[in-house]
């Protein structure tokens, strides 16, 4: 893409951004502001989805036995998590074959970016601060979708407590949480609404363990019972989150956003070696905010802004560098802001229109990827057409990346637009059973890690493409206890990026991948209610991908299945409710899966099944609440491994005692 | 493979008779008769931090290459730890040095099993000299081990990221890389005194020096690839220590007079274009013949050694297309003809030559 288009294009944004916040700005007259103003904050979600978009929300946690954001996500059918194992190990999701570079995470409605690695680490947000999160992928569409999510392959969507008191009367909660292998994790949040308009929400928390979890090797005929060694992790975020109802149909949300970790790292297991030294301290500031406006029951106006910094520091002290250590300083800066707008002209059809910008620099004391910086544009129009029981969602996404970097070429820039259509059927009036088709193309830029880094990254790297089509059918029981999803799916990547070695010492990053992903998954929820206040919940998934590379016809990867994906997966849990005591039991179990892409031997990771259980109940105190909770997870102690060498914990317990007033 | 036939010179190097070179197309070196090599150890590297390394044999006599671990095989199925670098058949024992794990093993030679773990921090070469193993350490050290007690006795700093060494005339000779830091120190090889095992100078060979043989002829060859972007230099360190650069390519092996370059040319997008191997003549510099080996483009050449016994070639490697697959092992004649080629474990990066 030329120099030329590229700045019509940034023209075109500010144009729309100049009148997005001129048309906000213009007064409406006030009715009932006190009506819509609770209205607005109690539900703070703004958007409708269509299509298939699961959901797991504060009362799955428990009746799940959910014990982190990962494991949440694990739940969903069609995810893999990956996992380092224990508090402090990367957690990241891939969905429905796709590498997790292509996982776009929401947090209250705006993505959050890491342009240097390109994948969020789920491990750093606990499900203590969580409302609900949705997983919305090409067989879902939401009005209006600020143009970055919709050019993310898939989108988890993170919505935070929003938890509001009754008029005039602040609402403290104070939670405290421990557990095996030196885990205390104490957090505290306050509500409290300053003015019948202004609300304002403040939290925060502290996450220590010790993370020192026994493991088990295996070595010829002997077996051997470690403990993971040099694995503490001390970590605290705060939050504040102000909404205001300004007036009818005008409310601003904004949030301050603070985090800071500091961990050692474990590293893999090694045979006969087990001292590590490695630490990491990272830290995150953001501030985001999101202005919406109805000026009428037709229109729909919201703007998002972000401001987001982060800092990573990464020592190795040993003896083996001349200098006694070794250390990598990573500064990511980034500035976003979005306007979308959704638009319902008749009552069949709607549009929704939205641009999106950011500016993303990197510093670093690595030469080779100080001072990249990337300018950003999504452009996102999506028409929906909806008559009776059928509706049509077509929506075209356009990417413009223009990259720069001082020190020496900068990568390729591109402009691209693609294409995705969702359909919707619900054959019968009353909407037990509907389904839907879709189609989606999707491509997302090379990460500054695989442009810049040392030795590593090339400047000559396209983007990495996919493509998604399928079907699937949802069946709900008329009374609405029971559901039943279904999709299959046939996905691409090309120009898969994949690191190669050039010589002995020297790789790079090249676009010569190719995937080919077919994949099922099935979903099920039950629910029963009984008399006397029973419950019976059941949720089961099951997910099958066969995910192979077709990179190179007649070498050793070819035809195999990827790394680290399971070609079977799957879960349930079931759940009792009592008016004394409510308990869970889960399962997940994943098949066995490979650590290279050869399947070379000594790369096969076995296949595993882990068992937990939760027991909890609600006390009504006097003048407060108690939710305690007790939790064992992998009961039956089994080893195992999601990546190679990366030992998971065994059996664990924590206790959560959380007071409400 | 490289110590075992430069021990091999050592000890035959006044004897051999030395002929000039001729010309034409034929890698026939006339050398006196050795002792025949009937098999050689292949060590496969396995996958740092992910796969353990792995201990193959080739059967240069019947032609066959084993397919299971041999460590395991010898030590009721113990792994021999992450990341080999390098394999010693030295008197009675086997040493075999594992860097990820910090550990040199001590093996019996005919049985293969363990019979001492000597802890040494990142040990990545090995050379055995005047009844002594030599280790380099990763962190800056050269460790020696008495072949008798199968312990450490002494240690010698060396300067950054030592990797292989040689040895000539009374001293050790390590090449200091610029190893994990690309730090600008690691452009010398050391030298070293083995009379009283100290360091007496380092002498600049240019960035990044990774390897090191000596010939017959009392001359010792460096690989320097530098920063990696550019040609991999061969350098020669004269008798006199004087630096001179002596021909471009990636792997390097000696036989009779004559010095072996192999050199792996890329296109563009990282594909192999071929493989070839040129030789030297080791005085003259000399070229004495370049053949197109047959070495398929789907192979990442990663060690390259002479058949002290025959002058036939050994060149290992991985595959270029999916460098995480088993690795190969290719047996040229030494007219430059494919013999025999073989399957190996992930990586392979040494063939060493013992008997039976």
């Amino acid at each position: 893409m030329t120099l030329k288009v590229v700045c019509r294009c940034f023209a075109a944004v500010a144009c729309w951004h100049v009148f997005a916040s001129a048309a906000a700005h213009a007064q409406i007259p006030p009715i009932d502001t006190l009506r819509l103003g609770e209205a607005a904050v109690s539900g703070s979600r703004d958007s409708r989805w269509e299509g298939e978009a699961p959901q797991i929300d504060t009362l799955d946690f428990r009746r799940q036995g959910l014990v982190s954001l990962s494991d949440a996500l694990s739940r969903f059918a069609g995810t893999v998590v990956r996992d380092y194992g224990g508090a402090g190990g990367i957690k990241s999701v891939s969905v429905r074959g796709f590498s997790a570079q292509h996982t776009a995470v929401s947090y209250d409605g705006i993505t959050l970016s890491d342009s240097r690695a390109g994948q969020i680490d789920l491990s750093r947000f606990s499900l203590e601060g969580l409302q609900s999160i949705r997983l919305a992928t090409a067989s879902s569409s939401t009005f209006p979708l600020s143009a970055r999510s919709a050019a993310a392959s898939a989108l988890v969507d993170l919505q935070t407590r929003a938890t509001l008191p009754p008029k005039g009367h602040p609402s403290l909660t104070a939670t405290l949480s421990g557990g095996s292998f030196g885990r205390i994790n104490p957090s505290v949040s306050y509500a409290n609404r300053l003015t019948p308009n202004v609300a304002l929400t403040v939290s925060g928390s502290y996450f220590h363990a010790e993370n020192d979890y026994p493991y088990t090797v295996k070595n010829g005929s002997e077996t051997q019972r470690l403990y993971r060694k040099n694995s503490r992790l001390n970590r605290w975020n705060g939050e504040s989150t102000l909404t205001w109802t300004i007036h009818n149909g005008h409310q601003l949300d904004a949030k301050l956003y603070y985090y800071d970790s500091r961990q050692q790292l474990p590293g893999p297991r090694i045979l006969y070696k087990e001292d590590n030294h490695e630490r990491l301290a990272e830290r995150e500031a953001f501030a985001q905010t999101t202005y919406r406006w109805r000026p009428s029951p037709r229109l729909n106006v919201v703007w998002r802004g972000k401001f987001d910094y982060r800092s990573s520091h990464y020592i190795d002290e040993r003896d083996v560098y001349p200098e006694g250590r070794l250390e990598q300083t990573y500064r990511e800066r980034e500035a976003y802001t979005s306007a979308s707008a959704a638009w319902y002209p008749l009552r069949q059809l709607s549009f929704s229109l939205s641009m999106d910008y950011a500016w993303s620099a990197l510093g670093s004391n690595q030469p080779s990827d100080d001072g990249a910086a990337r300018h950003s544009l999504w452009q996102n129009l999506m028409v929906r057409w909806k008559s009776g029981r059928f509706s049509l969602t077509a929506s075209i996404v356009g990417q413009q990346f223009l990259n720069h970097a001082p020190s020496e070429t900068a990568a390729q820039n591109f402009s691209r637009f693609t294409p995705a259509v969702l359909a919707d059927w619900q054959p019968f009036s009353r909407s037990f059973l509907s389904f839907r088709a879709f189609y989606k193309e999707m491509y997302r830029p090379p990460t500054f890690t695989e442009n810049y880094y040392y030795h590593y990254g090339s400047t000559r790297l396209r983007p990495e493409r996919t493509r998604q089509m399928g079907v699937g059918t949802t069946l709900r029981s008329q009374k609405g206890d029971a559901e039943l999803t279904v999709d299959a799916y046939h996905n691409t990547v090309h120009d898969k990026i994949t690191a190669v070695p050039v010589n002995l010492y020297l790789w790079r990053m090249t676009n010569t991948g190719l995937a080919d992903i077919w994949g099922t998954d099935v979903a099920l929820h039950v629910r029963r209610n009984f008399s006397g206040n029973w419950l019976l919940t059941l949720a089961g998934r099951y997910t099958f991908q066969q995910v192979e590379n077709r990179t190179t016809r007649g070498s050793s990867t070819y035809g195999r299945q990827l790394a680290y994906t399971p070609r079977h997966s799957g879960g349930a849990s079931l759940a009792c409710e009592t008016p004394w005591l409510g308990g869970t039991v889960y399962v997940n179990a994943a098949g066995e899966r490979f650590s290279l892409p050869s399947h070379a031997e000594g790369t096969r990771l076995k296949p595993y099944a882990e068992l937990g259980a939760a027991l909890y109940h609600t006390f009504a105190l006097r003048g407060f609440r108690l939710d305690a909770r007790l939790d064992a997870t992998n009961l039956t102690a089994t080893d195992y491994e999601v990546i190679a060498r990366y030992p998971m914990p065994g059996r664990a317990f924590s206790l959560t005692l959380k007071f409400i007033w | 493979m490289k110590t075992t036939w430069r021990t091999w010179f050592l000890a035959l190097g006044a004897a051999l008779s030395l002929t000039a070179c001729s010309d034409d197309d034929n890698y026939v070196q006339p050398i006196p008769p050795q002792p025949t090599e009937a098999g050689a150890y292949v060590l496969n590297q396995g996958s740092f931090n992910l796969v353990d390394g792995t201990l193959g044999y080739l059967n240069l006599t019947a032609g066959t290459m084993s397919t299971d671990d041999l460590f395991a095989a010898a030590n009721e199925g113990r792994s021999m730890g992450d990341t080999p670098q390098d394999l010693v058949v030295y008197g009675s024992h086997i040493y075999l040095a594992v860097y990820g794990s910090n550990v040199v093993w001590v093996l019996d030679r005919t049985t293969r099993a363990i019979e001492q773990m000597i802890t040494t921090e990142q040990p990545r070469d090995l050379i055995a000299a005047d009844g002594n193993v030599y280790v380099s350490n990763y962190n800056g050290y050269v460790s020696r081990i008495d072949t008798a007690q199968l312990a450490v006795d002494a240690r010698c700093p060396v300067g950054v990221y030592p990797e292989q060494m040689a040895v000539r005339d009374g001293y050790l000779y390590v090449v200091n890389s610029f190893g994990l830091t690309s730090d600008p120190q690691g452009s010398k090889v050391s030298k070293i005194s083995l009379a009283n095992f100290e360091m007496e100078e380092q002498i600049e060979v240019g960035l990044n020096p990774t390897k090191i043989i000596a010939d017959s002829r009392g001359n010792l060859f460096v690989i320097q690839p530098g920063d990696y972007t550019g040609a991999t230099l061969i350098k020669k360190i004269d008798s006199t220590d004087q630096v001179t650069t002596f021909a471009e390519g990636n792997l390097i092996a000696t036989y009779g007079d004559a010095l072996y370059v192999a050199t792996t040319t890329y296109n563009p997008d990282y594909t192999i274009a071929s493989n070839n191997v040129t030789s030297y003549d080791v005085l003259t510099g000399d070229t004495l013949a370049t053949h197109v080996l047959d070495i398929p483009t789907a192979c990442n050449p990663q060690c390259f050694t002479v058949n002290p016994s025959d002058g036939s070639f050994f060149v290992a490697g991985y595959p270029a297309s999916d460098f995480t697959g088993n690795g190969m092992v290719y047996h040229f004649a030494s007219d430059g003809q494919l013999k025999a080629t073989y399957t190996t474990g992930l990586n392979p990066i040494t063939v060493v030559f013992d008997r039976d």
